[in-house]
């Protein structure tokens, strides 16, 4: 898929064509569910969320600008944040330190059954990038953006000072920022 | 009070992370408007905040899930078409071509921060948390930030009859950027559409809703040709030409 690809989709959608948001939804579902789940302690409340991202795309397709990024990206980057809103104002929906780093952690999660080798050898990468930063920058920067965290409660809940965790967020999405580099270079 | 340019600086891996309180959110937001260092270190950020989300393992959809979903969008498609049809008496856009029009002279841009002010907003716009607690004085300066982006060179200006809302639209290399700040959301079940007029004639930029009163959008029409710019209320999704109330213009 490329932006042609997102751009026609999103075509689609504006005149109010179903059949685009089934192939959204075919397309970029599962990743949108993962996020929700990885987010989101209760698997129940994680599909309304992965349901609302996609409602909010058939609703509004305009707020997509291929200028942006891709459309994953995009979809990735609301249901994240619907996921966010939603464990930041239930408080029962965060998950623990312990199980958002075991999960970010986990080195061999399988894979999705019919899911495209291409998303799954970027993922695998994009994971073992991940896994290469430091543990406590890891730890910080898995706190903020799947748990929900601010800096202020990631210093709290690892017991370190403000400064400290904003120093590891920047570090570790320095460090990402790196390794995604040279890896781009090399391919 | 006022955070120095270091404090903000420290921020900003908190923000493009959305890691950050409300009232620090718009803080921020503010000083990378006006700072290229920061503007560019946000940037550089976002390919690594991207690839955090790809690196989630997919699930596989639940039926039911898709079920629901489909149910509802044919229950929106029974309420409201996913875009409302011109009206037959307006159909060139009559509204827009009446604005008052202005040449810009095009010269050398800063394109690249023009740029990262959208990449940045637009990651501002989805990350906030709409409980945000401006203060006048934060408000005033976003404002100002628009101002000074509207003042440079190649830069049109949009204001709006009530004065409370100003835009720039900005030529870039690839395009335009437009940026705006004091619009009130747009009323349920509508958003904001960007026009360029080229001898009248209207073309869609994009749409936008805004967030505390601040939108961005990018658009990779050129503006070479394209003499005003306006801004209107559309339903959802957009319309293939301006329909609704004008809000704001060159």
């Amino acid at each position: 898929m490329d932006r042609s690809d997102d751009r026609a989709i999103v075509e689609r959608l504006l005149e109010g064509d179903e059949s685009a948001l089934r192939e959204v939804m075919s397309l970029y579902g599962g990743l949108v569910f993962g996020i929700a789940k990885r987010v989101v302690a209760d698997p129940t409340m994680a599909e309304e969320v992965a349901q609302d991202a996609f409602l909010a795309l058939w609703r509004r397709p305009g707020s997509y600008n291929s200028d942006r990024g891709s459309l994953q990206s995009f979809l990735l980057g609301v249901t994240r944040n619907k996921a966010i809103d939603l464990v930041r104002h239930e408080e029962s929906l965060k998950k623990t330190k312990d199980a958002l780093v075991t999960e970010a952690e986990a080195t061999s999660e399988g894979h999705l059954e019919n899911e495209p080798v291409v998303g799954m050898e970027e993922r695998d990468e994009l994971r073992a990038a991940l896994s290469s930063i430091s543990e406590v920058q890891r730890e910080a920067v898995v706190l903020a953006y799947f748990g929900g965290r601010t800096y202020r409660e990631v210093a709290v809940e690892l017991g370190i000072p403000e400064g400290t965790a904003k120093t590891r967020l920047r570090d570790g999405l320095s460090r990402l920022r790196e390794i995604l580099a040279n890896r781009t270079e090399r391919t | 009070m006022n955070k120095t340019h270091d404090e903000l600086k420290s921020l900003i891996a908190p923000y493009v992370l959305g890691a950050i309180s409300p009232e620090e959110m718009e803080e921020v937001r503010s000083h990378i408007i006006s700072c290229e260092e920061c503007m560019a270190e946000a940037d550089g950020y976002s390919g690594a905040v991207s690839a955090l989300a790809l690196s989630v393992r997919p699930e596989a959809l639940p039926d039911s899930l898709i079920d629901n979903v489909m149910r509802q969008a044919r229950a929106d498609a029974d309420e409201t078409p996913a875009v409302a049809p011109p009206t037959s008496d307006d159909s060139e856009g009559a509204r827009v071509t009446e604005l008052r029009r202005r040449r810009p002279v095009y010269g050398l841009v800063a394109a690249a921060a023009a740029l990262l002010i959208v990449a940045v907003l637009a990651g501002a716009l989805i990350t906030t948390t709409n409980e945000l607690g401006d203060t006048r004085d934060q408000l005033a300066l976003e404002r100002e930030r628009v101002e000074q982006l509207a003042q440079t060179e190649g830069a049109m200006r949009l204001g709006a009859p009530s004065d409370e809302a100003v835009g720039a639209m900005l030529p870039t290399d690839e395009g335009g950027v437009f940026v705006v700040h004091g619009l009130d959301d747009p009323p349920t079940e509508h958003t904001y559409q960007v026009w360029l007029l080229e001898d009248g004639q209207p073309t869609s930029a994009g749409t936008f809703d805004p967030s505390s009163g601040v939108g961005a959008i990018q658009t990779d029409h050129s503006l070479d040709g394209v003499d005003g710019v306006a801004v209107t209320v559309e339903p959802e999704g957009g319309s293939p030409a301006p329909t609704g109330d004008q809000v704001l213009s060159t």
